[in-house]
């Protein structure tokens, strides 16, 4: 937030914008601090249902896309750090010359959501409004139902971390160090959880009268 | 205690009874189920309740007018029409597929006809009792290309709504990030 604060004060006067999209099933609340350290001047919205995540299929933040002067899209979802001298030379570039960054790898268009992902939506916003009025417990089984439709969505994992174990996250810092060991616990859970089924179809094979 | 056990077997047999009476009898349906009912576009939740009807979902016709912003306008002789503005879908009242079914003041109406008529998006969480409606035009703006025009609104930390409409004039860098 810091290094967009000081790149959007370096060239908001060149007609840009940043226009800041928290993803936070918890809503503007957790959003708001890290707008608020950054004293961030421009606009931070919140995206509750991860609904553009969900629209562009990226599973991950931070991604950025670029949109022109007339409101066309130049860039689709792609990884950007403003820490990087070679991310701010291309954006900056754009901004400048109006030369259109390099496409990111990602996708260039989308089509219609999938039931799946707007079935993702739907339990996404139903999450938030329960986590609003304090049940978390429901919030959590919403967020997990959703997680089963959309595998590896790190949008919904970390959330599901983040109401779990608020402690982890919400106490000054974001704790990376418990992050990698929890991938490292889950991992290890579902492989255990692989294992127990295997053994069981075993035995019920061995019952099995048709065998 | 053996008569007490007696009862319980008795209470299990008769429960497990009407159970496959109502499995057996598709139109009857099962007895209204008290659930929370969520409507994505306007945020709302409620509380109400919905009846199966063979594998369908259904709820009464006065809690989407009432709660869910949806309205009644006749459509002709025996049908009544469930419009969001001007999109009005007709549903014959009779004991059929797809009608609205009467029951005493009741008109139960199948929810997944409607929603998908309507262009909109529906789940029945049995495990959480709730059903999640969402009755806007879900396709509305969620397709993307590069070089096409991008919408998208959404609230500020204060609640506004922001569209990036709003920036028109201007080069946009939209960041996506999280604080978790």
């Amino acid at each position: 937030m810091p290094g967009w604060q000081q790149f959007y004060a370096e060239h908001k006067s060149n007609k840009f914008e940043i226009l800041s999209v928290a993803v936070d099933v918890q809503g503007a609340a957790k959003a708001s601090k890290w707008h608020n350290v950054a004293r961030a001047q421009f606009t931070t919205v919140v995206d509750q249902e991860a609904v553009l995540g969900t629209r562009f299929g990226v599973k991950y933040v931070p991604f950025s896309i670029l949109i022109d002067e007339q409101g066309k899209l130049v860039r689709g979802p792609t990884p950007v750090n403003v820490g990087k001298e070679n991310d701010r030379k291309e954006i900056v570039q754009w901004i400048e010359t109006g030369k259109a960054p390099p496409a990111g790898g990602g996708d260039e268009k989308g089509g219609a959501l999938t039931p799946e992902q707007l079935t993702v939506r739907l339990r996404l916003a139903y999450a938030a409004k329960l986590q609003a009025g304090g049940d978390v417990k429901g919030a959590l089984a919403q967020l997990k139902a959703a997680r089963s439709l959309y595998q590896d969505n790190w949008l919904i994992r970390k959330q599901i971390w983040a109401l779990e174990h608020p402690d982890r996250f919400y106490n000054g810092r974001v704790d990376f160090d418990w992050q990698r060991e929890q991938l490292k616990r889950e991992a290890e859970a579902k492989r255990k959880a692989t294992r127990e089924r295997d053994k069981r179809s075993e035995q019920l094979g061995e019952t099995d009268p048709d065998q | 205690m053996r008569r007490r056990a007696l009862v319980s077997i008795l209470i299990v047999l008769c429960s497990s009874l009407s159970l496959a009476t109502a499995a057996e009898d598709p139109e009857k349906g099962t007895e209204p189920t008290r659930v929370r009912i969520f409507e994505r576009s306007a945020n709302h939740l409620a509380v109400g309740t919905v009846r199966m009807i063979g594998d369908a979902v259904h709820v009464p016709l006065k809690l989407l007018i009432d709660e869910m912003g949806l309205e009644q306008k006749p459509v002709g002789e025996g049908r009544i029409g469930i419009c969001r503005g001007d999109l009005c879908i007709p549903f014959d009242v009779a004991e059929k597929d797809g009608a609205l079914r009467r029951d005493g003041q009741t008109l139960w109406v199948p929810v997944a006809p409607l929603v998908e008529a309507l262009g909109g998006h529906f789940t029945w969480d049995a495990n959480a009792k709730a059903l999640l409606l969402d009755l806007s035009d879900v396709h509305r703006a969620a397709t993307w290309a590069v070089g096409a025009p991008f919408e998208l609104q959404l609230p500020d930390l204060e609640g506004n709504s922001v569209s990036v409409e709003r920036y028109r004039g201007r080069k946009v860098l939209l960041y996506a990030w999280a604080s978790w």
